[in-house]
């Protein structure tokens, strides 16, 4: 099943909803934990803490393997109804090396891989092999 | 596989977090010579089940919480998220006692604990596991910063009447971690006695080196009928 935009309060489907709340889920864990220390302040590690909350594990997780790396998470607001799951995609698709973005609506995107890759006819002649990098404007 | 194993598993409910890990368990196991897949593929009957009957995929209770000895109820769930959760208290409070354990009662896939154990001793602790069926004494060594840990058998006729081997415990599992190998071993000639009896080795670390070498060369080969079987989990998920 592919995913589509819904809004969550109005429309039914939310316990499939994709998981893209991230910023969301870690204020809440906030919440919880702060939570948890007032209420058990014996209890010193997470660890603890997920026996009773064990759906925070996940949210949990993640902000030990990837809070100290700036380009780990999305920083924006995914909830927001303005935000579009196109500008995801094409944040996705650029790690790839795709480039030359041409969105055609607020759903779809045409653009450009493998610009510059080596062609059959390329093949066992020398070649430059930084061709995956963007080219620059006027080169 | 990982990513078929991931999409099985959050599609019987596993929360994100909780499925990544199921998936890296298994692979990792098959990788390294346990058969994790043949073992979790005569589980999927079960899993199916508590999805159809909208029973938690996972469930835990803390039944004893003192620090050095902490218990918890897996409620007859896979051992998969209860002992990445047990191994992570024991962890901590070793860091602070020197040694600390901690049993989950009521589980299943307990060789699955292999990987979490091993994950650990990387942090530079000394990890034991051990567990019984009706015949023998299950138990898994990881020495500090070893990749492969050693994983063994004692018959359970040589039982020495360790506090925690009794036949209530048929479905439990025990993990231990130590800062220091004199540590755990002073735990185990208090606690288990039973490891000074003979023991087979099932899988040494050269046999699991040995296979992930094996897998990396000829692949992990799964059949068809098995990818339908994951694949059907994995439908209620969206992509």
């Amino acid at each position: 099943m592919e995913s589509r935009l819904g809004q969550c309060l109005v429309e039914r489907g939310e316990e499939s909803a994709v998981l893209l709340t991230i910023a969301r889920l870690a204020r809440d864990y906030y919440g919880w934990l702060c939570l948890d220390i007032e209420q058990h302040s014996d209890n010193d590690s997470v660890a603890y803490f997920l026996i009773s909350e064990l759906n925070m594990s996940g949210i949990v997780k993640r902000i030990q393997t990837m809070s100290k790396n700036y380009y780990g998470e999305i920083q924006g607001n995914l909830a927001d109804e303005n935000k579009l799951p196109l500008d995801l995609l094409r944040c996705k698709l650029s790690f790839f090396g795709v480039s030359k973005f041409d969105p055609k609506s607020k759903l779809w995107v045409r653009n450009t891989m493998f610009h510059g890759a080596p062609i059959l006819s390329d093949i066992g002649k020398p070649f430059d092999d930084d061709w995956y990098f963007p080219i620059a404007t006027g080169n | 596989l990982i990513a078929l194993l991931k999409q099985a598993f959050e599609g019987v409910g596993y929360d994100f977090g909780g499925y990544e890990s199921a998936a890296d368990m298994i692979v990792w196991g098959q990788m390294y010579g346990l058969d994790s897949v043949a073992m979790i593929r005569k589980r999927l009957p079960d899993f199916e089940q508590r999805r159809r009957l909208q029973i938690e995929p996972f469930s835990l209770e803390s039944k004893e919480n003192n620090k050095e000895h902490t218990v918890i109820d897996a409620k007859g769930n896979s051992c998969i998220v209860a002992a990445g959760i047990a191994l992570d208290i024991t962890y901590v409070e070793a860091m602070t006692s020197g040694v600390a354990d901690a049993t989950v009662l009521n589980c299943h896939d307990r060789k699955l604990v292999i990987k979490k154990l091993t994950d650990y001793a990387k942090r530079g602790v000394v990890c034991l596991a051990y567990w019984r069926d009706d015949k023998t004494l299950k138990v898994v060594t990881s020495d500090t910063g070893v990749c492969c840990p050693e994983y063994s058998l004692y018959p359970l006729k040589d039982l020495l009447g360790g506090a925690y081997l009794n036949e209530n415990h048929q479905q439990s599992l025990f993990v231990v971690c130590a800062t220091e190998s004199a540590g755990l071993q002073e735990y185990i000639s208090k606690n288990l006695p039973e490891l000074q009896g003979i023991k087979t080795v099932v899988i040494s670390p050269t046999m699991m080196k040995s296979s992930y070498t094996s897998v990396l060369i000829y692949s992990i080969e799964i059949d068809r009928d098995f990818r339908s079987e994951l694949a059907v989990l994995g439908q209620e998920v969206l992509v």
